[in-house]
């Protein structure tokens, strides 16, 4: 079959316009819609990996920060914290001044436990109780979970207090 | 250049073909064919054939001639000489004077314009010229020029222009019209086409096609028909002669005038006896080269001098092609600027999408990128774990951190209150005022949280202490919890709930 030059002239633009529009169809858009999504998403992953590194970063800082409790807790014990507390007693001249010291009940803190110590202190002056609560405070464990003053019930102007010391146990 | 012409003159009932080329030895004819051709169809056919069959080149350039009817011819005086305005200002000049519409009308020159300002002008209608143009374009074939048959007469068998040559005229029948052009001095000075009698006409054309070429240059299809010559078709031949005659010589004729008919000498013996003078019969030009043993076939004196125009490529003569573009130009700037502007559209096209796909190779890139580094982070802060979701994860397993954390480091007194009892204890003593009789009785601390017990003075006493911790900037809050006063000592019991603020 011969074609005039118009026929041919027409069917090459045809089919020219056909191949764009394949082109454009299966090219073409495809791409302007995934641009049209990583332009959504690229900034959020931008966004999430600044997320990720200061969480990493969070994250690394925490586990320093455990790995210090473990070793805390792996220097301390429970029938340590008492000889260590009437030490401390003895040296603040406050042996005589204690009226109990009770190991108190543990509970679980994530892989650690916690053990603590309640001192009863009777008769002492608020200098000797600073002084106390100073030598407690030098070294670093246990620490001084609460205090409780009052005023003597024998002697007025001396005082009796409470204190609740805390420590971690592996 | 190219050394090869096809001039096809498409006659009433019958195509000729001769194929020249320009030699040496001059122009050589080199092919020829004639076949009957009644209908468009088969003339559409038979110029198919012509390089499909019969060896016609391909590359040639190919001219064509309009038929009689379509053609008018008018003798103009213009003072323009140049050909370009010359043929745009003759345009206007004879607007009036032919029955086409001015919007239809294409015109060209028969040749330059004399000395005298003399030129002949033939017009057609636009129509015309493109179905003449459209049957070349059906048979697959290009056209580089379309002349008038007096042009293309002239070409083949006229002689030099001397100014010496005498007045002449030719003659060329073709079905029922037949053209009658006057020339002068190698030049046409007027031209005419006339209707024969139908029957007489008929005689006359199959006359013109009768003589064989011989057998070495290719001749096929010859048109049949071999009736004599009527008598009707000499007699208004001749006095249309005469008529034309007088018009461009406007003398009668005389012993010296020249007669020659194109093709047939049984015509021209009609015509002598009808004019009462001798009529020849007009041979090729002398440049015009035949195979030495092939006969000089005057039936394709049409088609050899189209053959010698397209070769010759006459800077002056009919082109109705060239007039019809070069009265079109918004036609041939619409098509450059069309493509010229396809062109740059489709540069611009194919840099945008270059340019998308560009982009989203980068995006696609940084996108990777991206992933890998959340995935290589995720991979050293948590190995060995398998990345699903990073962040999510991630933050699951930091916020459990946290929460241990925050225990233990309440356990260990290092949390983020940081205050010990003592440091309470120094607050306190520090914001406490040293008068008014206030005494402490019980004091609790635990963490943040102050619970403070004594006596004072007055109840102003009490208000003046929340004053001065409040104003201390010690304590977040201050509130008094139990204000009572002690008949037995005077004195007033007050109780505090203090909440010593961070750091």
């Amino acid at each position: 079959m011969k074609l005039t030059n118009r026929e041919r002239y027409v069917a090459v633009g045809a089919a020219g316009l056909v191949a764009l529009f394949a082109f454009h169809q299966l090219a073409v858009r495809p791409a302007l819609g995934r641009i049209e999504t990583l332009e959504r998403v690229i900034p959020e992953r931008s966004r999430t990996v600044e997320k990720l590194r200061a969480l990493s970063a969070e994250h690394r800082a925490l586990q320093e920060e455990l790995g210090r409790f473990s070793r805390a807790a792996g220097q301390s014990s429970g029938t340590g914290m008492l000889s260590q507390m009437e030490q401390i007693a003895s040296d603040c001249r406050l042996a005589s001044n204690i009226a109990s010291m009770r190991p108190g009940t543990t509970r679980p803190a994530g892989t650690f436990a916690e053990s603590s110590v309640e001192i009863r202190l009777e008769g002492v002056s608020i200098k000797q109780l600073v002084d106390f609560l100073r030598r407690v405070q030098s070294v670093q464990s246990p620490t001084v979970r609460s205090l409780q003053i009052r005023q003597s019930a024998k002697t007025p102007s001396l005082l009796d207090a409470d204190v609740q010391l805390a420590a971690l146990a592996p | 250049m190219n050394s090869r012409s096809i001039g096809i003159d498409i006659g009433a009932d019958c195509v000729r073909a001769v194929q020249v080329a320009r030699t040496r030895r001059g122009l050589v004819v080199e092919r020829a064919y004639a076949a009957a051709a009644t209908s468009p169809d088969v003339v559409v056919h038979v110029l198919r054939e012509l390089t499909a069959r019969h060896g016609f080149s391909r590359r040639a350039r190919i001219a064509v001639a309009m038929p009689h009817g379509a053609v008018c011819f008018r003798a103009v005086h213009t003072d323009i000489h140049a050909w370009q305005q010359a043929r745009q200002a003759v345009r206007f000049q004879i607007e009036d004077d032919v029955p086409v519409p001015f919007d239809e009308l294409v015109v060209d020159l028969c040749g330059p314009v004399s000395d005298d300002g003399d030129v002949l002008a033939a017009a057609i209608s636009r129509t015309d010229l493109r179905c003449r143009l459209k049957a070349i374009a059906d048979a697959g074939l290009p056209c580089h020029l379309v002349d008038a048959i007096p042009c293309a007469l002239l070409a083949a068998v006229g002689s030099d222009a001397q100014n010496d040559d005498p007045p002449g005229m030719l003659v060329h029948v073709d079905g029922s019209s037949a053209m009658i052009a006057a020339t002068q001095a190698g030049r046409l000075v007027n031209a005419r086409a006339v209707r024969l009698p139908e029957d007489g006409a008929a005689a006359a054309s199959a006359q013109a096609g009768r003589r064989p070429l011989r057998s070495h240059v290719p001749c096929h299809g010859r048109p049949r028909g071999a009736a004599p010559a009527e008598d009707g078709a000499a007699a208004v031949l001749a006095r249309e002669i005469d008529l034309t005659w007088h018009t461009a010589f406007g003398r009668a004729m005389t012993d010296e005038s020249l007669i020659a008919v194109s093709g047939d000498d049984r015509l021209a013996a009609g015509l002598a006896v009808e004019l009462q003078r001798g009529v020849a019969v007009a041979d090729y030009r002398p440049e015009i080269v035949w195979p030495a043993d092939a006969g000089r076939d005057q039936q394709y004196a049409v088609a050899v001098g189209l053959a010698v125009r397209a070769l010759v490529a006459a800077e002056h003569g009919v082109n109705f092609l060239a007039a019809e573009n070069a009265a079109e130009p918004r036609a041939a700037d619409v098509r450059y600027h069309a493509i010229a502007a396809g062109v740059l559209a489709g540069a611009i096209a194919a840099v945008w999408c270059a340019g998308v796909f560009l982009r989203l190779g980068r995006m696609e890139h940084e996108y990777q990128r991206l992933k890998h580094d959340a995935r290589q982070v995720f991979e050293q802060t948590l190995p060995g774990e398998k990345p699903v979701n990073e962040l999510p994860q991630l933050e699951e397993r930091v916020a459990a951190m946290r929460k241990q954390h925050a225990e233990l480091a309440a356990i260990a007194g290092t949390g983020a209150d940081g205050i010990s009892p003592l440091d309470v204890l120094h607050r306190i003593s520090a914001a406490v005022p040293d008068a008014g009789g206030m005494r402490i009785s019980e004091m609790s601390v635990t963490g943040r949280t102050v619970r403070l017990a004594g006596t004072v003075g007055s109840f102003r006493a009490v208000d003046e202490l929340k004053a001065r911790l409040q104003t201390s900037g010690e304590f977040e809050s201050v509130a008094i919890h139990d204000v009572a006063a002690d008949r037995s000592t005077g004195a007033v019991r007050f109780t505090l709930a203090l909440t010593v603020a961070p750091g």
